[in-house]
């Protein structure tokens, strides 16, 4: 079995020096293709195909807004070598802490920056029990995951004494046009993430942190050895990753609906972790596996406008992109491979 | 027998001395948690004792209320037992969601079509379509894996959701196992049920005459030692925790670790789908039917128990029951404890103990550097090998 490993993994080699081209462009290619068809499919049932489109395209971009910055947040901290698998909770907190201080002030940027120190916050947290304590990853991710619910549905209850919403905090602003009269909009948090992705991409593959960070996640000892701080990378990578995972939770409370609810971000950090290892554990890539997510969710929602509630039809959409990923995990589209030391406390 | 040279013990008290060892840990861990949530119930200006007199009362305070944790805990014992079982073979298996919702929507299934049929014929078809549709949810992550290398991790959170969609559609309003009424199937045959254990004579607050405790739980508590026995005392169980323990030196000795992975996700999907078929057939209080949000949670809440429990199946037992009562007291604990301008203590409290439960006992470091104790070359929980291909 070793052996027909070692022989796929040579064949995949020689594919990627001569198909490279392919690899890098397959990607896009395919998202031009389904907006194509969708383009098509719209031009034979619909009246303004191209509005049609526009409007795929911004739910797109919306929907793919939290899944791309947990998809960062965990792209981050695993480069560093350590699994963050409490996005989902950092998200969470994030989302309720920045709707609480913007109810309270009144001052919705007040919210919009406490939301990212709260997902720092209990990114310190992971940091000191995975990296200090040497505590299992996995098992200090779970518990980040079940004490962000606690923490975010207690102090809500405790703080506006309504079990299920909160006061209006108000809402981000958002990037309104108009295509035709048909009024479409982006919001602030999807524009930052969108900047977020290309500066995260800089860092990790530009910058001597960025080379220091890899590093660290595939051979801290060999790091060390040529006088790289482990330890420090380490602590600051897993914060960087609770800052992107608290702003991408205020795309739920402060963009979307200006409040907090119970468990709001609904798994979007599970999901931001599969988009993660889909991106190859890099910033691009998991943006484009975000964006796929976000274009299923997209394409759900435009549909249902469209052509009515399809109950199998909703199904399908909903569950592609997660069918999809188990696909891509099978290898049968590009291996995967995870920085070497991830998960290995040093 | 080799160490002659120690003086012979009298082996109660061996017993005894092991026992004292094993739960001395846990036990400090769980109340260092519950002291550590007092100190939050003060500060959000609550009395503590009122808070926790509140849980024990809402979670064993009566007959009703034993028999309800109980009932409540069985499911919680199979899920566990099912991310345990997985987890010896070195695998993390996140997907007891899933595959609880196939096992119970298969049961809900079969259990429908052939509920009139005598009974021993309608309990075994129905329990066996759903420990069938939990095997194979479980299994195919367990395939996946052997074959392709794809991380379980992903893999049963991807399925968890697909398992979730196509459930929901199949009992939703087009869907072709959808009820009367309600987004749930039709509610199982009288022949399929599996019978309550105690009946209180109608003397209950909700007016029903049988306590939801079914003899499902029996059936837990003895998967569990079953379990334990497999594990210990037999050559799979021997190769699964060689598996476990380095695949590499299992390979080495020539044990087939694919087959082990996939007997290991396939036996924990079984479980899971027995968590869920049980409820289905068993609990009352479920009408005896699959409904849409069934299921929900007990993923995430297995792989904390199996953490508090150290992966051990018996020890799965005492874990699911801490989790079941805190949960099931948490109600009265809100209802009780309430502060002097009126506001109620908010029940969620009990995630923040659940979570401070976990940290203290399944990470003993915290624990001993809180206590200042020396540290022990004990078994650490290692559960993070990346996301990457098994070697």
């Amino acid at each position: 079995m070793a052996q027909a490993v070692a022989e796929r993994e040579e064949k995949t080699v020689s594919a990627r020096s001569t198909k490279n081209w392919l690899r890098v462009w397959a990607w896009p290619l395919v998202g031009v293709v389904l907006l194509l068809l969708i383009f098509i499919l719209r031009s034979i049932t619909g009246k303004q195909p191209l509005i049609d489109l526009i409007s795929v395209m911004t739910l797109t971009l919306n929907f793919a807004t939290p899944i791309t910055l947990g998809a960062l947040s965990g792209t981050f901290s695993e480069r560093s070598g350590v699994v963050n698998i409490g996005i989902e909770g950092m998200m969470l907190t994030g989302a309720f802490f920045g709707a609480m201080v913007a109810a309270l002030t009144g001052n919705i940027w007040l919210g919009m920056l406490i939301a990212p120190l709260a997902g720092m916050a209990l990114a310190g947290l992971h940091a000191i029990l995975s990296i200090y304590f040497k505590v299992d990853q996995i098992i200090s991710g779970t518990v980040i995951n079940i004490f962000a619910f606690g923490l975010t549905s207690y102090l809500l209850t405790l703080i506006f004494s309504s079990s299920k919403r909160n006061q209006d905090a108000g809402k981000l602003p958002s990037l309104d046009f108009k295509v035709d009269t048909v009024p479409f909009t982006i919001g602030f948090v999807s524009v930052v993430a969108l900047v977020l992705v290309f500066i995260s991409h800089y860092i990790m593959f530009y910058t001597t942190w960025g080379l220091r960070t890899r590093a660290v996640g595939e051979n801290p000892k060999a790091a060390d050895t040529a006088g790289v701080n482990v330890y420090k990378v380490r602590y600051i990578s897993v914060l960087i990753s609770g800052f992107l995972a608290g702003l991408g939770g205020t795309y739920f409370s402060l963009q979307v609906v200006g409040y907090f609810r119970e468990g709001m971000t609904v798994g979007s950090g599970f999901i931001a972790l599969a988009a993660m290892i889909f991106g190859k554990w890099t910033p691009l890539g998991a943006w484009g596996a975000a964006l796929l997510f976000g274009f299923c969710q997209g394409l759900d929602a435009a549909l249902q406008s469209w052509y009515g509630q399809i109950e199998w039809l909703h199904t399908f959409t909903q569950a592609l992109p997660y069918a999809v990923t188990i696909v891509v995990l099978t290898g049968l589209i590009g291996q995967s491979r995870p920085p070497a030391a991830d998960g290995v406390p040093y | 027998m080799s160490v002659a040279s120690i003086p012979a013990e009298n082996p109660v008290l061996r017993w005894l001395r092991n026992l004292y060892q094993q739960l001395f840990m846990p036990l400090l861990g769980i109340f260092t948690a519950l002291l550590v949530g007092a100190v939050v119930i003060l500060v959000s200006g609550f009395d503590p004792l009122v808070a926790y007199g509140g849980l024990w009362k809402g979670a064993f305070g009566s007959l009703e209320r034993l028999n309800g944790t109980l009932e409540a805990t069985t499911p919680y014992i199979f899920t566990t037992l099912a991310v345990v079982f997985a987890f010896r073979a070195g695998l993390f298996n996140i997907g007891a969601e899933g595959q609880f919702k196939v096992g119970a929507i298969s049961a809900a299934w079969i259990g429908t079509s052939v509920g009139t049929w005598p009974f021993f014929l309608a309990i075994p078809l129905t329990l066996g379509a759903g420990l069938l549709g939990g095997l194979l949810w479980g299994a195919l992550p367990g395939t996946l894996k052997a074959r392709f290398g794809a991380h379980e991790v992903i893999t049963t959170i991807m399925l968890n959701y697909i398992a979730s969609f196509v459930t929901a559609f199949l009992v939703g309003p087009d869907g072709p196992l959808h009820g009367k009424k309600l987004t749930a199937t039709e509610p199982i045959g009288p022949n399929a049920r599996i019978p309550t254990m105690f009946d209180y004579d109608g003397t209950t607050s909700t007016g029903s005459t049988n306590s939801p405790l079914h003899w499902g739980f029996i059936i837990a508590i003895l998967t569990a030692i079953f379990l334990y026995w497999l594990l210990w005392r037999t050559p799979l169980g021997f190769e699964i925790r060689t598996v476990g323990l380095n695949p590499s030196a299992a390979r080495y000795a020539g044990i087939s670790v694919s087959r082990i992975m996939i007997v290991a996700m396939a036996g924990g999907g079984l479980l899971a789908g027995m968590a869920g078929s049980l409820e289905v057939m068993g609990n009352p209080n479920l009408r005896y039917q699959y409904a849409a949000a069934l299921g929900a949670g007990y993923g995430f809440n297995s792989i904390a128990i199996a953490l508090l429990a150290k992966n051990n199946p018996l020890a799965a037992i005492p874990a699911a029951l801490l989790f079941a009562a805190l949960q099931s007291g948490a109600g009265q604990m809100q209802f009780d404890t309430v502060a002097s301008d009126g506001r109620q203590l908010p029940g969620d409290l009990i995630s923040i103990i659940q979570a401070l439960v976990i940290i203290f006992v399944a990470a003993e470091q915290v624990l001993r550097w809180l206590y200042r104790m020396k540290a022990t070359q004990g078994e650490q929980v290692m559960l993070s090998r990346g996301w990457g291909k098994a070697e």
